[in-house]
């Protein structure tokens, strides 16, 4: 089973570009062959927002987008698309009136929606200014031990499938897991996590920063692999704790891992991208690039949970060539996106490339440069 | 900075301008225009002295009889910074602000000055760190070599890196008479703002305690500063922006 990684470079609140770059992965993916599109957190409106979340009209118009490029998507893919949903029962229980959550997109229809359940506020994130945090209904099925034998996972997941399937959507969505069928009928069940879910193993970490923690969670629940769907802001030398702190995660709940990071600068914040993929054994079995817009694929036999090697791109070579790639990704999109030069903005936009094969993630300088 | 801007936007939309006062050494223009030679980017000189003149006109009576002190010195600055605006505002440009880290930390850095811009493109590098880059940027990194094809035999000119840090806004200044060596000023600067320490706890790992008092208290006192600097890129742990948020008008020292 073929997942795609789309390390996608999102413009704040340019719903209608953000969900094309969307749709052209979706179909650069089905020609690959990919079953499922993996989209960062978020990747319909860029992270972060900020007050934009503050704005009725915003959240209409991102459902409503939503909407639409469930409809464009090809209908046999599986795509996660990170947008907001609304904590309809706000009104009368409390609590913020809108979730960080991931669209599940199928057949034309948005079949669940997941939603982050650790907000971070520390440092640059002030998630708890928006959101409610998403609340589980755990299964603890097929058994408390997730290390039953794969034969025994797999046929007992198909079963159930085929008979409850309407009763297991419903559990499935709460508990944060989907199942996808290969072309040879095996299932693969799927935790859904977004960003800080992942950030909170006590063992790594040496200590809890969350009362919950998604992943021990989802692992209990028996499932097959966790994806993450992240917006994670550049620090030097963050990449290497990143696959630090997969690849411990991975051994310890003996689950492959798939993280899928935005890319680009947002303000003062610049994502670096690096998505990437650890087989349950912790070994990293594919890397997008740095600082670039990238589409991934590696391949997941359903059956066993193996992973095919795929393409990994190398990490910067020093601290140095890290910076540099940063701050001139930074200082591009800052330019790029703010319009400038002010007044060639339309046209430059009318790029006819499609995203993955620009070297610049926005309107190329080279168009720009006749108006300058 | 004028390369990470060449690298990023192409050298043919980055221009530099120069502005030298009768405090800029012979060297401050000649390093500029070889930096831009090498770059590939244009350059235009506008002299301030003129300017300066007139500033000191309209100041005269009310300054008549005080000594030439830093508000002089950040006339200077003042004045470059209403410059480059203004040729921003015209052809509708993004300044770019080129203070770094440290300067940032310990206040130096002038406000309506050389922090005017849009964006501050090494808001967050510590100045070690710049000269850190500046070196990795001479040994001809493919990766560089790939968006700045036309640079020539050195990106950096060697006197740029060499010479003593100063602002030249008055005869002789440099960085270090009134800072410690910035090897020094940034592993402080390091533990007060990403390790949490205190003053006290800095001083227990060696450093003179006079200087931590000095940088602790000067670190204090530009935070109404850094309140209205325009947005850095975060390349640290904890960079001043939205992941700092310091009081102004407090009265707690760390």
């Amino acid at each position: 089973m073929k997942f795609a990684l789309a390390q996608l470079n999102p413009t704040i609140g340019n719903l209608q570009r953000n969900a094309q770059d969307i749709l052209e992965a979706a179909q650069a993916a089905q020609v690959q062959g990919a079953q499922v599109l993996l989209t960062p957190e978020l990747s319909l409106c860029g992270y972060p927002p900020r007050d934009l979340l503050l704005q009725p009209y915003f959240i209409q118009q991102m459902n409503q987008v939503l909407k639409q490029l469930a409809q464009d998507l090809p209908m046999e893919l599986w795509v996660l698309v990170g947008t907001v949903s609304e904590h309809g029962r706000s009104p009368q229980v409390g609590g913020k009136p809108l979730f960080n959550s991931m669209a599940l997109l199928h057949q034309g229809q948005l079949q669940h929606m997941f939603h982050k359940r650790l907000l971070p506020t520390y440092d640059v994130f002030d998630e708890h200014r928006y959101f409610e945090p998403g609340q589980v209904n755990l299964e603890h099925w097929p058994s408390h031990d997730h290390k039953l034998t794969r034969h025994e996972s797999a046929n007992h997941e198909s079963t159930r499938h085929k008979s409850t399937r309407n009763e297991s959507t419903r559990n499935e969505s709460a508990s944060n897991t989907f199942t996808v069928v290969d072309t040879s009928q095996n299932p693969l069940r799927i935790g859904v996590t977004i960003c800080e879910d992942l950030w909170n193993d006590d063992e790594f970490w040496g200590k809890r920063s969350y009362r919950e923690n998604p992943i021990a969670d989802l692992a209990q629940q028996g499932v097959d692999i966790i994806i993450n769907l992240s917006a994670s802001p550049y620090s030097l030398g963050k990449q290497a704790l990143r696959e630090k702190m997969l690849q411990h995660l991975a051994q310890r709940h003996n689950l492959p891992i798939l993280y899928v990071n935005q890319v680009g600068g947002n303000d003062d914040l610049i994502f670096d991208g690096g998505s990437f993929g650890v087989d349950h054994q912790g070994t990293t079995v594919c890397r997008a690039p740095s600082f670039a817009t990238a589409l991934t694929l590696i391949d997941v036999d359903a059956a066993t949970q193996q992973m095919h090697l795929g393409s990994r791109a190398s990490l910067p070579r020093s601290p140095a060539e890290e910076l540099w790639q940063a701050l001139v990704l930074g200082v591009g999109d800052y330019a790029r996106k703010c319009g400038f030069p002010r007044h060639s903005w339309a046209s430059a936009a009318a790029s006819t490339q499609p995203w993955w094969q620009r070297s610049r993630p926005l309107p190329s300088v080279q168009k720009m440069s006749s108006v300058f | 900075m004028a390369a990470i801007a060449a690298a990023a936007l192409g050298p043919e939309n980055v221009l530099g301008i120069l502005m030298p006062s009768p405090y800029s050494s012979g060297h401050s223009i000649t390093d500029a225009t070889a930096l831009a030679q090498n770059l590939g980017i244009a350059t235009e000189t506008m002299a301030i002295a003129p300017t300066m003149d007139a500033f000191d006109q309209a100041l005269r009576p009310l300054f008549a009889g005080s000594e030439f002190g830093l508000a002089e010195e950040n006339l200077q600055s003042r004045i470059r910074g209403t410059l480059l605006m203004a040729v921003a505002n015209q052809f509708g440009h993004l300044l770019v602000s080129t203070g770094n880290k440290s300067e940032l930390a310990v206040g130096y850095c002038t406000l309506y000055g050389d922090m005017n811009g849009g964006l501050g493109a090494i808001a967050d590098l510590p100045k070690t760190q710049v000269y850190a880059l500046c070196h990795w940027l001479n040994t001809r990194p493919t990766a560089v070599l790939r968006t700045l094809p036309h640079c020539g035999p050195e990106i950096i000119p060697a006197h740029i890196i060499s010479k003593p840090p100063s602002a030249e806004l008055k005869p002789g200044q440099i960085d270090q008479d009134s800072l410690p060596p910035y090897d020094v000023l940034d592993e402080i600067l390091d533990r007060l703002i990403c390790q949490h320490q205190s003053a006290a706890e800095i001083i227990a790992a060696g450093f003179e305690a006079q200087t931590v008092d000095r940088i602790t208290a000067l670190v204090n006192r530009a935070e109404f500063k850094r309140r209205q600097a325009p947005p850095g890129l975060k390349v640290t742990d904890r960079a001043f922006g939205t992941g700092w948020r310091m009081p102004i008008a407090k009265q707690w020292q760390p």
